[in-house]
């Protein structure tokens, strides 16, 4: 019965057999586990074919690449901190011997079991060391870094805080930042246009209320001179963000279809050999990848987030509201456009029903009214933002 | 057979079995040289992962990683957001017989309800695109093309001094309803009532919170100079309209309350030269003193949750402290014995616990304790000085005033004290007082120099919608009454 199976379908499990095979070799590269029974592995792996060895290390590559890369980044990293000009003649001959001194003592310290009594005045010394380069940095950098000792109240709150548009401007719409993305539509005049048009509503961190309307002018002089520096371009920043994370998420999702595509390219030409033509030759992104695609990068999340939290009014919330965290399930169109009606409730917690309806009702209109012409995101990875959860967190917002 | 193996293949196999639709992997181990027929439950991880992927693949799964398939939906998380008021369209209410102007003042007053909120802002009438009628269906593109989140559409029927008012409320970019039609009848007289309780349900169908314009304000009426100031008790709408005066300015009279359920006031009176808590019945303004203590001033009242009973304070040689009488039995109980000065007390919304203000640590601060006496617990740390707490009708805040260097702050804060935010800040602020949704506070607001005057303002508890009531003449010492039937 064995025998007159295989002869039927000799091809077909020798093409699966290779399939299965070659997959294995690329799983098997990613479970490099040490649990692996060892007599089939070895059996298997000297069977590996030279295409398995090249998908392999198609895979491997990018391991490798990111090894380097990591561990050169944090180097840069930890040399940076001393490197900065600012610090370096103050830090010269404290901070610097401060911070190595608590890292080596702390090895020493196990290490020399012996010599207790240098271990107790190192111990000792340690913190103050610590703390006062700590305190010493924060005094000096804290007036030329110009961080906001108080954040920037205005009767709007929104993520990115704006000056108060210039008089001649007219106020856009809250919506009208957002529009944005239109000028990748019209990109010959994406600055003008804006500037004399409109101007984004004045917006800060915090409400303005009677009591806090002061904190800018109160905070120091040099606070107040450092922020209308960066404020000024302000509205092509205002562009920006919604260029920004557009051009990136292209460039990434070049390289990952250009990545793809050449991992795709060798999967693929295997297994149309094994699987005897049934698969396409060419490994384009539209056939196979079509349905699910590559992970979402953090990028292309972040634009998602951007898009959607500059529409998130909670201003009209109750303070229940403000307290629960609602979940809303949302079913895209392939053209990054939500179908309305598939806008749900999938939970919330923290507050009653009354609240959480609220809650939703504020999501939704984010999500619906944010949607312009259709989200930026990556149209070859549709499988994985066809559907989309949103968790809108009032938390931070609550106490603005 | 289910699984069939081909003898010439070193590779683990997969085989499937179409009859069955069932997939077994079949893995030959080359050092025993045997096969074993293993099905997908009981191998090792690793292989139970090939194996699957495996066999997807044989079944034709195209995909080429299926190990990195989607788990689910893609999921973001939204922590930051926008404040700002709301825009909403109201088109003046449909006139279906008989109302004339008053529908345009009706549609007016539902306006100008939500406007002073804070939370929301109506768009300019003259922006709207085509008409609107009540019964017709809503052309939502309309009302996004000028970005309104929410419209109202009306109708006002009038006839023989009798009004009716019904209206709708649209999500625009939803597309959909908010809640239901509804109507509401009445008499001419009471329109402003009746489109208060129109804005109130469109309030509280878009924030969640409970309405509160359909409620009243008792005050103290001030006029003259503050060297001979009349002082006399008034109350009125929230909005300052339809003012009536209870008292005439004969006698000095300060701090109205209302009794929870808005047809009684205590207030203080001088009458008799030194302060006296007296209770008035609205409907026949007729008073009474609340106890009989000759010769001890009382101040201070406040009526617990149920009426049952007032908390006050009660000076007793030079030393002042909290006291509760019951309105049933007319037994009074000290509930504090300090040599401190204890005012201002408040009841939770549960009558469980009291808030109020002593000086036992050298300055004024906010203590909470159980209602029927015992140790009071400090919730003010900050800086200054914290006087007159009222504990919210939501129970969840302690509305305060607070000074500071010089300037007077109405703040909240959470009942432990958590989260204080200061809301005002002016030359006097004082005597916060709760609406009945606990989400706005009213106090009074007194500006410096002889020619200054008291005045009530407003503030929604995120600070924002400050705004002066407009009230007639000066005014001083709200409080704000439950909402009406």
């Amino acid at each position: 019965m064995d025998t007159a199976n295989e002869q039927r379908t000799g091809m077909i499990v020798s093409a699966v057999g290779h399939g299965g095979f070659l997959l294995w070799a690329l799983i098997g590269g990613f479970f490099n586990a040490p649990d692996n029974p060892a007599t089939i592995i070895t059996s298997e792996v000297s069977l590996m074919s030279s295409d398995q060895f090249a998908a392999l290390q198609a895979a491997a590559p990018k391991a490798t690449t990111a090894a380097p890369d990591a561990p050169s980044m944090p180097k840069a990293g930890s040399e940076t901190p001393p490197e900065p000009p600012k610090p370096e003649p103050q830090p010269e001959p404290k901070p610097t011997p401060a911070e190595p001194e608590p890292q080596p003592q702390p090895d020493p310290a196990p290490d020399v079991t012996e010599v207790t009594p240098p271990e107790a005045q190192v111990t000792d010394t340690p913190p103050p060391p610590i703390t006062s380069p700590a305190e010493e940095p924060s005094a000096m950098v804290s007036p030329t870094l110009s961080e906001k000792p108080k954040p920037k109240p205005a009767p709007r709150v929104a993520p990115e805080p704006t000056e108060a548009p210039p008089p001649d401007a007219t106020i856009a719409e809250e919506a009208k930042p957002q529009q944005a993305p239109d000028e990748a539509a019209k990109p010959d005049q994406p600055i003008e246009e804006p500037k004399t048009a409109t101007a984004p509503p004045e917006s800060g961190e915090v409400l303005k209320t009677e009591e806090n309307k002061d904190n800018v002018p109160a905070s120091s002089a040099p606070v107040a001179s450092a922020r209308p520096k960066q404020k000024p371009a302000k509205p092509a920043p205002v562009q920006e963000p919604a260029t920004e994370p557009a051009a990136p998420a292209e460039t990434e999702v070049a390289k990952t279809t250009e990545q793809t595509g050449t991992d795709q390219a060798g999967i693929d030409s295997a297994l149309a050999d094994a699987l005897a033509g049934e698969q396409a030759e060419e490994a384009s992104p539209g056939t196979g990848l079509a349905d699910n695609g590559p992970p979402m990068t953090s990028g292309e999340k972040d634009a998602l987030v951007l898009a959607v939290k500059a529409c998130w009014n909670v201003g009209a919330l109750s303070t229940d509201a403000l307290r629960t965290v609602v979940t809303v399930g949302v079913t895209m169109g392939q053209d990054g456009r939500p179908d309305a009606g598939s806008i749900r409730m999938i939970g919330y917690e923290g507050g009653d029903e009354t609240a959480a309806r609220g809650a939703f009702d504020a999501g939704r209109r984010a999500i619906i009214r944010c949607t312009k012409d259709g989200y930026p995101l990556p149209p070859d990875k549709y499988g994985q933002w066809r559907e989309i959860e949103v968790v809108f967190d009032p938390s931070q917002m609550r106490m603005k | 057979m289910m699984a069939r193996a081909c003898p010439t293949s070193t590779a683990p196999v997969i085989v499937t079995a179409p009859a069955t639709d069932r997939r077994h992997c079949l893995c030959r181990s080359q050092s025993r040289n045997q096969r074993r027929l293993v099905p997908t439950k009981g191998i090792p991880a690793m292989f139970r992962t090939l194996c699957l992927a495996a066999a997807l693949m044989g079944s034709a799964a195209l995909s080429a990683m299926p190990a990195l398939a989607q788990s689910g939906p893609l999921r973001i998380t939204i922590t930051d957001g926008v404040i700002e008021p709301l825009p909403f369209a109201a088109p003046v209410f449909t006139d279906e017989g008989g109302a004339g102007e008053l529908s345009a003042a009706i549609t007016q007053l539902v306006a100008a309800d939500l406007e002073g909120t804070g939370l929301f802002r109506q768009i300019d009438p003259s922006a709207y695109i085509g008409g609107t009628s009540f019964d017709a269906p809503v052309a939502y593109e309309n009302w996004k093309a000028i970005n309104a989140q929410a419209l109202i559409t009306g109708a006002v029927t009038a006839s023989g001094g009798k009004i009716q008012v019904k209206f709708r409320l649209f999500d625009v970019f939803s597309g959909q309803p908010l809640g239901e039609g509804l109507q509401f009848a009445g008499t001419e007289a009471d329109w402003r009532r009746m489109a208060h309780k129109v804005a109130d349900q469109i309030y509280s169908r878009i924030t969640g919170e409970g309405p509160y314009f359909d409620s009243r304000v008792v005050y103290v009426s001030e006029s003259g100079p503050k060297n001979a100031r009349q002082k006399r008790l008034a109350i009125s709408d929230y909005d300052g309209a339809n003012v009536q005066y209870l008292t005439d300015s004969s006698t000095i009279v300060i701090a109205p309350r209302f009794s929870p359920d808005g047809n009684r006031i205590l207030f203080t009176s001088f009458e008799t030269g030194f302060p006296r808590i007296k209770l008035m019945d609205i409907g026949s303004m007729a008073s009474k003193p609340l106890a009989d203590l000759q010769g001890n001033m009382t101040f201070a009242p406040r009526f617990s949750p149920d009426a049952s009973s007032v908390i006050f304070s009660l000076e007793q040689g030079g030393n002042t402290d909290l006291y509760a009488m019951n309105l049933r039995g007319g037994g009074i109980s000290q509930l504090t014995n300090s040599p401190a000065i204890e005012t201002a007390p408040s009841y939770s919304p549960d009558s469980s616990q009291i808030v109020f203000e002593s000086d036992r640590s050298g300055t004024q601060q906010i203590y909470v304790m159980p209602a029927g006496g015992g140790e009071p617990t400090r919730i003010s740390f900050g800086e200054g000085r914290y006087s007159t707490p009222v504990w919210s009708p939501r129970g969840d805040m302690i509305a305060f005033t607070k000074q500071n260097k010089g300037r007077f702050h109405i703040g909240v804060m959470r009942v432990d004290g958590s989260e204080e935010r200061l809301l005002t800040s002016s030359f006097l602020d004082e005597g916060p007082t709760w609406a009945p949704n606990g989400r706005v506070i009213m106090f009074t607001r007194e500006s410096a120099g002889a020619a200054g005057g008291a005045q009530l303002y407003s503030v929604d508890i995120s600070g924002r919608a400050l705004r002066a009531v407009p009230m007639k003449g000066a005014a001083s010492d709200p409080s704000w009454s439950p909402l009406l039937p």
